[in-house]
């Protein structure tokens, strides 16, 4: 009976549609019928994450998943589930879940749900295919569709701001789309395949073709860099954080910047293949661009005093770690680099659900205001402690981890520059996060706050209190448990040694 | 019981406490506090394997376990935990923000314990770091100007030492090629950096020189009771950082060798000199914290030099950890108990009797563990080359001279505070008592001491005694000439011309980064053409229905081929 259950080959299909599915719904419910919506949104991110963990006992016994269809001529649609995929997929359904919760709170009494709930599966549904795409196209597909997904979501609130920052945020990520198509399309032009299984396959190309498939590389990483906020493409970044709190959540964490992010994993370990990317000597410079990126969006989000442009500066800085350790290529780097993949996106939604409570609650928006707001919001701040504890990357948040892996792969590939980066990203960070913590938990709380509701005994909204603490549990638990198998180390470690990296 | 169960219920117990905290116990919190140091304190009385014991689901696979060290520290670490925080609730009584000082303490209490027993090297650094982080609570806990201000220093130096730890760690790792810490000291690569590192990053929680400046300042800062702990107890986690990571008793490292006897007697001699010119009595005992810890700097330097005496050496420290850490503690919490307890002269009397015990044992008096301990040093001392072993033999006697010397300033500065006319509080007393007499009776009972123990019986107390009544007459005239007032030393020494050079940097640093960081304009595409072809999509995007429907229209179509093909 089990087996027949892993057996099923339309499970990609069946996770894609389980998002997509309610959203198409969700579109069509009148702005009043809220308790269809949610029920419909909540069945949705449940049978994902079921889904998902089915294919995950699956891939752990051996099965394969992969369902293709003819393109064009010569090109394929292929969605297919890998460990790293499911790792990708089961972060993106997992937070999928807390967020939805987290907006049902958030957007309560606001106007426009039944368009914001229904693009928000939408660009969940991108996320997943981003996911389980097979190859170059069919993701290039997926991620074209999360910009536009993604950009009703930024400009929701309708305000001249909003849809300011909204049309930065298309012009780049089109223009990265577009640099994007067009290495994609030269790179089936010059190699007939696009798939990411199979790696190696480019490997014979090297000699002849070392030129092309070099600029080809660096026309990917454009594009992809667009949205993986690399230095400097990320200036729409800070200008896309005017999006309501539970977007830029999903965005900074698993949606946007997360999918050009896996993107680059994806090129590097599974297209091109580390052993070909380090014949083309394409590591060094990702690196170098990744460790820039580090140091300069911590600098500038050292700067801020708006809390969310903070946190916005620092997802530049912390996703260039996934970067930098696919960079360094051996096995340390590598697992450091993909498992900070999972931990950015638990430590960095936390944060961005926390800004979104002292927003929604007490109308804080700015570091300055925040003084004494433990006492008032001990829960809300206890979460945002962990995370922020774990982006400086302490013991034992979920973040010590992918910095100590990151460290050993550093001095694995002999690249001892790396170690002083990650040490003074550290620094950066603690310069960063430490005054908040002080401010929050150790001064005065003043008189009035900006803008005060009041939810009775409680803190805050339950909806706005649970998600948050639930992630930062999960940033624990991802860091002291790291050395189970289900932990998302342990599970990139089994994707990493499934791809014969030594 | 399995074993690890009860390794894990060490560390586990204040951890468990803490969820009175939000379940709004808060009494229960602080009647319970003392308690949860016990399972530590009845573990290190247990006769447990020494081998460690692997907890597959801690971190990247735990290592948890008591070897010898591990046992002498645990002890007095949690007698320390056990007695400052009964002394804790008499004291901080009428303090409004109690209950968040008990949630700091037993945070840093839980990493103290389990710094002890990790046998793996990210479990260690884990308890490292926690312990750290959660004494800033208790540094800062008194919120006025004076905290505020050493809270910061101490939170910038545990930064530092994080970060140095982080890369000495990975260094040591590598070399390794395990996280267990058994095999480290036989591995470690006696490279410059990784020494360095390791030497630095731990001496900043060991108030080494020149990165003890936070000490002064962060000890005295916090409540008594924290102070005691953090002067008895989390201080010598930088020393059993050494103890683990060093190539004690494996390498020879003559250069090492000298620079931390060097460091040693430095610290030794330097931290008696300043603190004796100091004005408060918490900042002396800090200052004579630095000078103790600056004697088990010397015998690391002893067991660098010659790793065949390690074991000597070894004993010496152990002695010297144990000894310093329930002195200094009763120490602190005499301060408490005079400024605030005592009725009628017979009870005041007995109180500067409790006083100046522990300054005696400190100051290594004919009789007491601070003689047992030198006596230790003094014989490791001998194996050195030259001309270390005489020079050794000259410094220890005058280290004591050294250490008298703050014990009397210490004595003078509290002789008058000792009050008369309060209450006087049980939890304050008891707990004070319990220290005073385990660090008269601890170290003749501590196995490892054993064999010095008929040397220091055997000497003749006048010539034990000599370096005690130099040091007195010393005291006295830094009180009769009213040196402390004449030459002035802020506490903090070296602090002050290090700001003084941080500020320079910072105000460079700021102003190339003011060259770098010119507002600089979200730039525009260039292209009219693509500027109108956004525009177009925005018009069109902004119907959102349309694009809703049409981008799910696509999705599904994609899966309906996908479905049949």
């Amino acid at each position: 009976m089990l087996d027949l259950l892993f057996r099923t080959h339309w499970l990609p299909l069946a996770i894609l549609l389980s998002s997509l599915l309610p959203g198409l719904v969700i579109f069509f419910l009148k702005e009043e019928s809220s308790r269809w919506r949610i029920s419909l949104n909540m069945l949705g991110a449940t049978v994902k994450m079921l889904l998902i963990a089915i294919m995950i006992l699956g891939l752990d016994r051996g099965y394969t998943y992969r369902t293709t269809m003819a393109f064009l001529p010569g090109i394929e649609l292929v969605l297919h589930a890998d460990p790293l995929s499911v790792l990708f997929a089961a972060l993106s359904a997992a937070l999928w879940f807390w967020t939805t919760l987290y907006a049902v709170g958030y957007l309560e009494e606001s106007p426009n749900r039944s368009r914001f709930f229904g693009f928000f599966s939408l660009c969940v549904s991108a996320t997943a295919g981003i996911a389980l795409a097979g190859n170059l196209i069919t993701f290039l597909i997926f991620y074209e569709l999360l910009t536009l997904t993604t950009y009703p979501l930024v400009v929701h609130r309708g305000t001249p701001a909003a849809i300011e920052a909204g049309r930065i945020y298309l012009a780049y990520t089109i223009a990265g789309g577009l640099v994007l198509t067009v290495g994609t399309i030269w790179l089936w032009s010059l190699a007939g395949h696009l798939d990411f299984a199979g790696t190696g396959r480019l490997t014979s190309m090297a000699e002849s073709d070392h030129w092309r498939l070099t600029a080809i590389f660096f026309l990917l990483l454009a594009g992809l860099g667009v949205k993986a906020a690399l230095v400097p493409l990320h200036f729409w970044l800070p200008v896309a954080m005017i999006a309501p709190a539970p977007v830029s959540a999903l965005l900074h964490a698993v949606a946007v910047v997360k999918a050009g992010a896996f993107g680059i994993v994806r090129v590097v370990f599974d297209l091109y293949g580390l052993d070909l990317a380090a014949r083309l000597q394409l590591l060094q410079p990702l690196g170098i661009i990744a460790s820039i990126t580090i140091i300069y969006g911590s600098l500038q989000a050292l700067q801020q005093d708006d809390l969310k442009r903070r946190l916005a500066y620092s997802t530049v800085s912390q996703v260039s770690y996934i970067i930098l350790g696919m960079a360094l290529g051996g096995y340390f780097g590598v697992i450091g680099g993909m498992v900070h993949l999972i931990h950015q996106g638990l430590m960095k939604i936390t944060l961005f659900f926390c800004a979104g409570n002292l927003a929604e609650t007490l109308g804080i928006h700015r570091i300055s205001e925040m003084d004494g707001v433990g006492r008032r919001m001990p829960w809300t701040m206890t979460a945002f402690t962990v995370a922020a504890l774990g982006m400086i990357g302490i013991p034992p948040m979920a973040g010590f981890i992918s910095k100590w892996y990151l460290g050993l792969g550093a001095l694995e590939a002999h690249q001892w520059w790396v170690i002083l980066v990650l040490v003074g990203s550290g620094l950066l960070n603690a310069a960063y996060f430490l005054p908040v913590l002080h401010i929050a938990w150790f001064k005065e709380p003043p008189g009035r706050w900006p803008h005060e509701r009041r939810f009775g005994r409680r803190e805050t909204h339950l909806l706005l209190l649970l998600p948050p603490m639930a992630t930062a549990l999960l940033v624990i638990a991802a860091g002291l448990l790291a050395g189970s198998f289900w932990s998302p180390l342990g599970w990139v470690e089994f994707i990493v040694a499934g791809g014969g990296v030594k | 019981m399995k074993p690890e169960i009860l390794l894990l219920a060490v560390p586990a117990a204040p951890l468990l406490l803490l969820l009175a905290y939000p379940a709004g116990h808060k009494g229960l919190l602080e009647r319970l506090t003392p308690l949860a140091a016990l399972p530590a304190l009845l573990i290190s009385l247990l006769e447990l394997p020494p081998e460690p014991t692997l907890v597959p689901w801690l971190l990247l696979g735990g290592w948890l376990g008591l070897d010898e060290t591990g046992r002498l520290f645990l002890f007095f670490t949690s007698l320390l935990w056990l007695a400052s925080g009964w002394y804790s609730r008499g004291y901080l009584v009428k303090d409004p923000l109690r209950a968040e000082f008990f949630l700091f303490y037993l945070l840093a209490m839980s990493g103290n314990f389990g710094v002890i027993m990790a046998r793996d090297l990210i479990t260690f650094i884990f308890f490292f770091s926690l312990m750290s982080f959660a004494a800033y609570g208790l540094v800062v806990h008194t919120r006025d100007a004076k905290a505020l201000y050493a809270a910061r220093l101490y939170m910038l130096l545990v930064i530092l030492g994080e970060l140095l730890l982080f890369a000495a760690l990975l260094l040591v790792v590598t070399a390794a090629g395990t996280i267990r810490l058994d095999p480290v000291p036989g591995s470690i690569p006696a490279g410059f950096l990784t020494m360095a590192l390791l030497l630095i990053g731990f001496g900043i929680k060991a108030g080494m020189l020149p990165v003890h400046i936070w000490l002064p300042l962060a000890h005295p800062a916090a409540p008594v009771p924290a102070s005691a702990v953090l002067s008895g107890a989390m201080i010598k986690a930088g020393l059993l950082g050494w103890l683990r990571f060093l190539p004690l008793g494996e390498t020879a490292l003559p250069g090492w060798s000298d620079f931390c006897l060097l460091m040693g007697f430095g610290a030794v001699f330097y931290g008696a000199l300043v603190g004796a010119l100091q004005h408060d009595s918490k900042t002396v005992l800090a200052y004579s914290s630095i000078s103790q810890m600056g004697l088990m700097t010397v015998g690391i330097g002893i067991g660098l030099a010659n790793p065949e005496q390690w074991h000597i050496a070894l004993t010496a420290v152990q002695i010297h950890a144990v000894h310093h850490g329930l002195a200094k503690g009763a120490l602190f919490l005499g301060i408490g108990v005079a400024s605030r307890t005592v009725a009628g002269p017979g009870l005041q009397v007995l109180v500067r009797i409790g006083l100046v015990l522990p300054a005696l044992i400190l100051a290594g008096a004919p009789f007491t563990s601070g003689m047992v301990a030198k006596t230790g040093l003094l014989q490791a001392a001998g194996h050195l080359a030259s001309p270390w072993p005489a020079l050794a033999a000259s410094l220890l006697p005058l280290s004591s001279i050294a250490t008298t010397l703050l014990m009397a300033r210490f004595l003078t500065l509290i002789w008058s505070e000792v009050k008369g006319g309060v209450a006087l509080n049980g939890s304050l007393w008891r707990p004070w008592l319990l220290l005073i007499l385990a660090a008269l009776a601890s170290v003749w009972l501590l196995p490892a001491a054993r064999p010095l123990i008929p040397d220091v019986l055997g000497m003749p107390g006048l010539t034990a005694g000599w370096p005690l009544l130099i040091g007195l007459t010393l005291a006295a005239l830094v009180y009769r000439w009213r040196l402390a007032w004449k030459i002035q030393i802020p506490a903090g020494d070296l602090l002050l011309p290090m700001a003084w050079g941080g500020r320079k940097l910072r105000d460079l640093l700021a102003r190339s980064w003011a060259l770098l960081t010119l507002p600089l304009p979200v730039p525009e595409l260039p292209v009219a053409g693509a500027r109108r072809l956004s525009g177009r999509i925005e018009q069109a995007l902004r119907n959102w229905l349309v694009v809703g429907t049409s981008c799910a229209a696509i999705l599904l179509l994609l899966l309906f081929f996908l479905m049949i093909a």
